[in-house]
């Protein structure tokens, strides 16, 4: 399983052997979820279609900052998808909200820019 | 709106060489133009787009203006995506597991 980055998120997918009501009860029963995502517990729901999409707030770690300290704002989409055999195909899309904040501003420190570890959207 | 995406500034792929050839030196608007098929204006507007997300930077000197590139512009947002692309591959193994465990 492989994170892509994509525009301003990282997109991650893979393939459950579980059908998409029992992904979706992970997902939003709060002591199933404490057990994998526990980050997610409690942050605001922005959109939430049963068994198909969920949309939440992602509240930033203390490192998500930029270089003047504000907080990088982002977003998370589940998409679950059913597949032919029964399973889930599972779509994570995490998304940086507030990418002009970061950018219009001078990082106190000089940071040697790995170019080739990004792909930029086409 | 301005445009203050960098990502989405750095998409379009004459910007994005713009911008590589000024990441190995300060070039004038005239120099930079020797290296691509378009116009001067239109170079022009790629720096516009450039500066305006803090990717590129101008100098004065006269009448003349040079510019370079600041990578370090990117630093914050490569962090970002560093952490996050290591992040949720480890949290849906996690989910794996819990799938297994939760009953049918």
């Amino acid at each position: 399983m492989t994170a892509k980055t994509k525009e301003n998120a990282v997109v991650t997918e893979c393939e459950l052997r579980e059908a998409p009501d029992k992904v979706w009860k992970a997902l939003t029963v709060p002591k199933l979820l404490a057990a994998w995502l526990p980050d997610a517990v409690n942050s605001e729901i922005l959109a939430a279609e049963p068994n198909r999409l969920l949309r939440y707030r992602w509240p930033a770690k203390e490192e998500d900052r930029d270089a003047r300290g504000q907080t990088l704002e982002s977003v998370v989409t589940f998409e679950l998808t059913g597949t032919p055999a029964g399973g889930t195909h599972l779509r994570v899309v995490h998304r940086v909200t507030g990418a002009s904040n970061i950018v219009a501003l001078r990082p106190r420190r000089r940071a040697t820019v790995a170019m080739a570890g990004l792909r930029w959207a086409a | 709106m301005l445009e203050t995406d960098v990502f989405r500034t750095l998409a379009d792929p004459t910007r994005r060489a713009v911008f590589e050839r000024l990441c190995r030196r300060e070039m004038s608007v005239s120099e930079l133009k020797a290296g691509f098929a378009i116009s001067q204006p239109a170079i022009s507007q790629h720096l516009a787009a450039l500066r305006g997300v803090g990717l590129v930077c101008e100098r004065r000197e006269g009448r003349f203006a040079y510019y370079r590139a600041e990578p370090q512009a990117l630093a914050p947002l490569v962090d970002w995506v560093d952490r996050y692309r290591q992040f949720w591959p480890e949290r849906l193994e996690k989910l794996k597991n819990v799938l297994k465990d939760m009953e049918p």
